[in-house]
């Protein structure tokens, strides 16, 4: 299994829907964080992160998240997640990642 | 009872599931908990990562499972740059580092850990987790 992305900008919410599909990790980081990036370029706005199917995330796949954070924040702007596995919050918890973003289950 | 299972995997981020699926496999096999498998599997692309991210000219790295009956014991071991494991300090979520996480991660999930390595001489993980 590798990693899957859809994504939209919804208007009315004015911010990018990113849904993560599968495994966020050493071998789909580059992707992910090209795709990101792109994503900004077009439109600079708030990013939520659907992750209903997202199976596992390591701490390269984080380390993604964290800088994109970075870029985003210095526009005003925030980064949202949505809908985490157990699996998946136990260990945005242990870094302590879940102070940082915005979690919505 | 013991029993082990030796992998040799290329230097390289594809790989890292094959070790990742034979982590899940093993822990499944000896009775572990869905929540506890989840960690195991983790903990060992993590050390995958870091055998990976060390390695060097090195082109293989090596994994062991070994099966106990009371203990799953896991060694990763890579023969590339090495790192200075005094200057490794634990990251804090408030700096926002990206590197460093992974060890963290580690030693969190796992019931031990030992980690031998110094600059140039590779990178042995060796971490246990018990069965309950």
């Amino acid at each position: 299994m590798s990693l899957r992305l859809n994504t939209n900008y919804n208007e009315s919410e004015k911010s990018w829907e990113v849904e993560l599909i599968g495994e966020v990790d050493i071998n789909s980081k580059a992707a992910l964080k090209d795709e990101l990036i792109q994503l900004n370029d077009k439109r600079q706005s708030d990013f939520v992160f659907k992750c209903e199917n997202l199976e596992y995330i390591d701490s390269t796949g984080l380390g993604v998240l964290i800088s994109f954070y970075k870029n985003v924040k210095i526009n005003n702007n925030t980064v949202h997640f949505e809908k985490l596995k157990p699996s998946i919050l136990k260990i945005f918890t242990l870094t302590g990642l879940d102070r940082i973003f915005s979690i919505r289950n | 009872m013991r029993e082990s299972i030796n992998m040799s995997l290329p230097s390289k981020p594809e790989y890292v599931s094959v070790a990742r699926l034979t982590a899940s496999f093993v822990a499944n096999q000896m009775g572990f908990d869905i929540e506890t498998i989840e960690d195991i599997k983790l903990a060992v692309g993590e050390a995958c990562n870091n055998a990976i991210l060390h390695s060097g000219s090195d082109e293989t790295y090596k994994l062991e499972f070994i099966k106990l009956s009371d203990n799953l014991t896991i060694e990763v071991i890579d023969h590339g740059k090495g790192f200075s494991i005094e200057k490794y300090k634990k990251p804090e979520a408030e700096e926002l580092q990206e590197s460093g996480l992974g060890l963290f991660i580690i030693k969190s999930l796992m019931d031990s850990v030992e980690i031998e390595t110094s600059e140039g001489q590779g990178t042995k993980i060796i971490m246990s987790k018990i069965v309950e």
